[in-house]
């Protein structure tokens, strides 16, 4: 656990009534973006991944009021189980009815008014490091990222050697990571 | 899970990409809940993905738009070229051009010896560290065919060692060992992402032209271009003069 974490230090089963809402405010804003992250890349839907978020915080705080969590030291470990149920069923139900699924990669553009300043922030700091890189290196992000190619399978594409593509990636991710790093700093 | 395997091992990008299998997937997820650095780098990475897929088009398209350089089959036209006409007439570096100049291969293949700073390494230095110190000391006093056996020796103790096969890549070329670089220096860039990959392809280009190999030449400046590092411009001026030698297409 992180130790800057101020959630692994929220002990909400034994807050009295009073500082209940405020722990369970905390504790919201700390996990459901975390939860909301495991479930937009497992179902890749981010409608879908937020309302499984939700669900997730609401059945955790359920969960707590009934003093059925009583060690805050296991908090991440129930939030992340009781996420993981919630996301496995939503998937083997949109399995069993493939034609209502919603589209797959939406684009995270896409966002309803729930996206926080946060991730906009992101957004835009992404754009910049982005515009920032190379078109060859662009491209390298593109079909590793997205199209989910190997360095192998990229370097056959751009007609270079694996050992080419393994290294620009790894120093464009570096210089995007460290853009948007700037954004967490602030 | 841990931070630092999150990091060395690169699974945010692999969580994202599906590619973890269940029980690194569930420990991953596991960290993730806990760890707000760990939930930043994956979130970076989520949002880079989409705002990638949202430009896809764009990027496609300027990454279409590429450096002549990054073609090459045209760096190899050029040197087949060149090395057709160096065979027909057998001496090919006295060649006096018809029009324009012809590259001196003889200057361009000159090199600077490799700069070297000991490193301090941790620990008790073992026997290919202490032959390899000894060798350089030779090396740093421009003994190139004094440092040679010691370099051998340390490459032969410690193979997978970089600096090792890069300093007897650099020893063999500048002792005029041009063969035997050529192995090294690419024994040296085979071992992958390593400080050396970079001059050790540029001096690969280098010892094939000493052989007056221009095709394999001009792929190893390819290489060292497309790595984009400080080499970067001097390989596109060198490229820019075997050009200059005739290809068919300037």
């Amino acid at each position: 656990m992180d130790p800057q974490d101020p959630v692994a230090d929220t002990e909400l089963s034994e807050a009295a009534p009073e500082d209940r809402s405020a722990a369970e405010g905390e504790l919201v804003r700390q996990f459901q973006e975390r939860v909301f992250l495991i479930a937009v890349v497992r179902t890749r839907d981010r409608e879908a991944a937020r309302d499984l978020a939700q669900e997730t915080m609401l059945a955790v705080i359920r969960s707590l009021r009934e003093g059925r969590l009583l060690d805050a030291e296991k908090l991440p470990a129930y939030v992340c189980g009781t996420a993981r149920n919630l996301i496995n069923n939503f998937l083997r139900a949109r399995r069993r009815r493939p034609e209502t699924g919603q589209a797959l990669q939406e684009p995270a553009t896409n966002g309803s008014q729930v996206d926080d300043v946060e991730q906009s922030e992101r957004q835009f700091l992404a754009r910049r490091a982005i515009a920032g890189l190379q078109p060859a290196d662009r491209l390298i992000l593109l079909l590793t990222l997205v199209d989910g190619l190997k360095p192998g399978e990229i370097a056959e594409k751009l007609g270079l050697s694996s050992e080419v593509v393994r290294k620009r990636k790894s120093r464009a991710l570096g210089r995007v990571r460290e853009i948007i790093a700037t954004r967490s700093r602030k | 899970m841990d931070c630092s395997r999150v990091r060395a091992e690169g699974i945010a990008e692999s969580y994202l990409l599906g590619r973890l299998d269940e029980p690194d997937r569930e420990a991953f997820e596991e960290h993730l809940v806990a760890c707000a650095a760990c939930a930043d780098e994956l979130a970076g990475l989520y949002t880079l993905k989409a705002e990638l897929q949202r430009s896809r088009e764009q990027i496609v398209a300027d990454a279409a738009v590429r450096p002549r350089t990054w073609h090459r089959p045209w760096v190899l036209a050029v040197a087949a070229a060149v090395l057709a006409v160096a065979a027909g007439l057998g001496v090919w570096m006295r060649l006096q051009p018809a029009s324009g100049p012809r590259p001196e291969l003889a200057a361009l293949a000159a090199i600077e010896p490799p700069a070297y700073a000991p490193m301090r390494l941790r620990g008790s230095e073992d026997e290919a560290a202490r032959r390899f110190r000894v060798a350089m000391e030779l090396y740093a006093a421009g003994d190139w065919n004094g440092a040679l056996p010691g370099l051998r020796a340390a490459a032969a103790l410690d193979p997978e060692a970089p600096q090792i096969a890069f300093y007897l890549g650099a020893c063999a070329l500048l002792a005029g060992e041009t063969d035997e670089a050529i192995a090294e220096l690419e024994r040296t860039a085979a071992l992958g992402d390593t400080p050396f990959l970079e001059e050790a392809r540029f001096l690969l280009a280098k010892a094939h032209l000493r052989n007056g190999d221009l095709g394999s030449s001009g792929n190893e400046l390819a290489e060292v271009i497309a790595l984009d590092g400080d080499r970067r411009q001097e390989a596109q001026d060198l490229l820019k003069r075997l050009d200059a030698s005739g290809g068919p297409d300037t």
